[in-house]
C-alpha cells in the first residue's frame, strides 16, 4: 500500500469525520426535515455534476486506485453535502445578508482548498478544468440549494398556516 | 452524451411509469404532511441516484443500465475496462 495513496484517503476521511462531528454537535437552526432536504438536494446535484464533468465530458480525470476512489466517493457523497448543510444552518441562524455572504465565501474557500487537496493526492487531475469552473460550480450549487430550501420552507410554512 | 439510440418500448415504459407515479402522488388522498411528502420524493430520487452512480458507474461498475437501448451486444460490453480487477468484472 503506497503511503501517499493511504494519506489521501486518510485526509478525506478525517475531514469528512470532522464535518459530520461539527454538524452533529452544532446548534442547528434548521429542522430535521430541512436538514435532510438540503443534504439530499446537494447530494443529488453534486453527484450529477461530478458524473457529467468526469465520466461524460472527461474534463476531470479520476483516479483508478481503489482506495483513492473510495476517498472520492466519501468526498462527493458525505463531505460536500455536510459542508452545505452546516453552511445553511449558519446562514439561517444569523439571518443577515452579511453573514450569508461571509458563510458562502468561507464555504467557497473551504471547498476550493479541499479540491486542491484532492488534486495534490492525485484523487483527480484537471484536464480541461480549472479553478474558475470550480468557483462557478460551487456558487451554482449554493444558489440552487438556497432556492430549493426557500421553496421547501415556503411549502412547509404555508402548510402550517392552513392547518 | 447519448441518452438513447432507439426510442422504443423501453423509453415509453419509463415515461409512462414516471407519469403514472407522479399522478398517483398528486391525485391520491394526502395522508402525510406536504413537508414529509416532498422530502420523501427527494429521498427516493437521491437515494437511487447515490446507489446508481456509486456502484453502477465509475470505478465500481457492477452492472450496466439499459443494455437494450445502447445498441451494443451484451458480450462486447463486458470486458471493455481492462483496468478493473477481475473480481469487479461481473458478467451479465
Amino acid at each position: 500500500l503506497g503511503g501517499a495513496k493511504l494519506m489521501g484517503f486518510v485526509v478525506i476521511f478525517v475531514v469528512a469525520w470532522i464535518a459530520v462531528f461539527i454538524f452533529y454537535s452544532m446548534n442547528k437552526s434548521l429542522s430535521i426535515l430541512e436538514n435532510g432536504f438540503v443534504y439530499l438536494i446537494i447530494l443529488t446535484i453534486g453527484i450529477n455534476i461530478s458524473w457529467v464533468v468526469s465520466e461524460e465530458l472527461k474534463l476531470v480525470v479520476l483516479t483508478k486506485d481503489g482506495l483513492l476512489y473510495a476517498g472520492f466517493i466519501l468526498y462527493r457523497s458525505i463531505l460536500i453535502p455536510m459542508i452545505y448543510a452546516i453552511m445553511f444552518n449558519a446562514i439561517y441562524k444569523a439571518k443577515s445578508t452579511s453573514t450569508t455572504l461571509v458563510s458562502m465565501g468561507v464555504v467557497l474557500v473551504i471547498i476550493l482548498a479541499l479540491n486542491g487537496v484532492l488534486r495534490f493526492y492525485d484523487v483527480w487531475s484537471y484536464k480541461n478544468w480549472n479553478i474558475f469552473y470550480d468557483i462557478l460550480q460551487i456558487v451554482l450549487m449554493q444558489a440552487i440549494g438556497f432556492a430549493t430550501l426557500k421553496l421547501y420552507r415556503r411549502a412547509i410554512y404555508s402548510e402550517v398556516k392552513v392547518s | 452524451m447519448i441518452l438513447w439510440e432507439h426510442f422504443d418500448s423501453n423509453e415509453w415504459f419509463v415515461l409512462v411509469m414516471l407519469i403514472v407515479s407522479y399522478a398517483a402522488v398528486i391525485w391520491l388522498p394526502k395522508r402525510v404532511p406536504t413537508s414529509l411528502m416532498i422530502l420523501g420524493l427527494v429521498w427516493g430520487f437521491s437515494s437511487s441516484t447515490l446507489f446508481d452512480f456509486t456502484i453502477g458507474g465509475g470505478l465500481m461498475d457492477f452492472y450496466r443500465v439499459d443494455l437494450s437501448g445502447c445498441g451494443v451486444s451484451k458480450d462486447s460490453r463486458v470486458d471493455e475496462d481492462d483496468t478493473l480487477p477481475t473480481w469487479i468484472q461481473i458478467r451479465i
